[in-house]
């Protein structure tokens, strides 16, 4: 176990030496990036805020268009107001990144579903979502990076007719590591 | 770590330097392989039946410059005041693009197909009182790539989906809901928007 924990180490630290990637000169492509944090949220057709944590992966396969997938999974409502009683949703999306030196602004187009339980109700159901994120990363090192972001997602109420949209927002540490030379 | 995460783990890493390379035409654009993901706005002709928003995915093979070809799957639910309505479609289309295609920024495309549709409604209030139908469907419509890079495309495309099977009509009877299935063959139509992001895989038809 040792060993092998010692030769995973050492090839890491070989493919790394070999891909030197210049972050401080907007270089961002084959970058494969990854966080988990957590989103207070807002509902936009009810008096209710909640609170979520989730996570996402990035790929760059070019320095200004990265692949994003994400999970957020609803814990509790900020107050005793309650509309959801479970609530998780995966998405993926593609995104546009505006690089200045260690600094990235971005905005992603996501898609993806919903598992919705209102409160009250005793059935789930798979809603489809549609998201619309901006924020913006600094680059702290090549394997770190701050990030702070603001998601628009709109889903349809499952037992209802009309929308169900929420505004998230979220931000702190997440962790780089460049895959191309 | 076992050697099994540690073999995966650098597949991945191998496998994302590839993905993040420029694409390698042999010739013409054909043989090109692209997985997408898609939303589908389905505007339903039935008098308060509320629009729908989908999601769903698709893969396109493209078998020549001008000749490209879609495969995909939709997952269309929709909740109105008494009933839920979902819908799946599964089909496949051809796209024609009538102008010359080559580092074209946008790609305007005619496209046809045909698509599978499984609908069932459901009472909101009474689970168990539900309704299905399985259809067959002809689409036609217009679209339009943008090519954001030389992998990813955002396209946008309308299209008119005519249904042939027997049509569902929910009526509400002393407040219950009652799902009547039309006898005979009907045409039910409806119009769709899809979004999708397009990312380009490889080439097949390059064989070295």
């Amino acid at each position: 176990m040792g060993a092998r924990l010692i030769l995973l180490g050492m090839c890491l630290i070989g493919y790394l030496s070999l891909n030197a990637q210049n972050l401080e000169d907007g270089q961002r492509n084959g970058l494969l990036q990854a966080t988990a944090s957590f989103y207070p949220s807002w509902m936009l057709n009810h008096k209710v805020q909640n609170n979520c944590i989730g996570g996402h992966f990035a790929y760059y396969f070019e320095d200004h268009y990265s692949f994003r997938g994400e999970i957020l999974a609803y814990i509790d409502a900020q107050g005793d107001q309650k509309y959801l009683d479970k609530h998780v949703q995966v998405q993926a999306g593609f995104g546009r990144h505006f690089p200045i030196k260690r600094w990235d602004p971005f905005v992603y187009g996501q898609m993806g579903l919903s598992a919705v339980q209102l409160k009250n109700y005793s059935d789930a159901h798979l809603q489809p979502t549609i998201g619309l994120i901006v924020g913006v990363h600094y680059n702290v090192s090549r394997f770190f990076y701050f990030f702070a972001e603001g998601q628009y997602n709109h889903t349809n109420d499952p037992e209802r007719k009309g929308p169900m949209d929420q505004i998230y927002v979220s931000g702190g540490l997440g962790f780089q590591f460049p895959t191309k030379k | 770590m076992s050697m099994k995460n540690l073999l995966l783990a650098c597949i991945l890493a191998v496998s994302g330097g590839i993905l993040a390379q420029p694409m390698k035409y042999k010739g013409s654009p054909g043989g090109t392989l692209s997985f997408g993901q898609r939303n589908s706005l389905s505007t339903f002709n039935h008098g308060d039946e509320q629009s729908t928003l989908g999601v769903g995915g698709q893969f396109r093979l493209r078998l020549s410059e001008r000749i490209n070809t879609e495969w995909f799957f939709d997952y269309l639910p929709a909740t109105n005041d008494f009933t839920r309505r979902t819908d799946y479609h599964i089909g496949w289309s051809v796209m024609y693009y009538p102008f010359k295609t080559d580092n074209q920024r946008l790609m305007p495309y005619v496209v046809a197909g045909h698509c599978f549709d499984y609908t069932k409604h459901r009472d909101l209030s009474t689970p168990s009182n539900q309704a299905e139908r399985w259809s067959s469907a002809v689409q036609g419509g217009l679209g339009m790539h943008l090519n954001l890079t030389e992998r990813l495309d955002v396209s946008l495309s309308s299209q008119y989906m005519i249904h042939l099977g027997t049509d569902i009509h929910t009526h509400i009877e002393n407040n219950v809901v009652e799902f009547e299935r039309q006898k005979g063959g009907s045409l039910e139509g409806h119009l769709l928007f899809n979004l999708s992001f397009n990312f380009k895989f490889v080439d097949l038809w390059a064989r070295d």
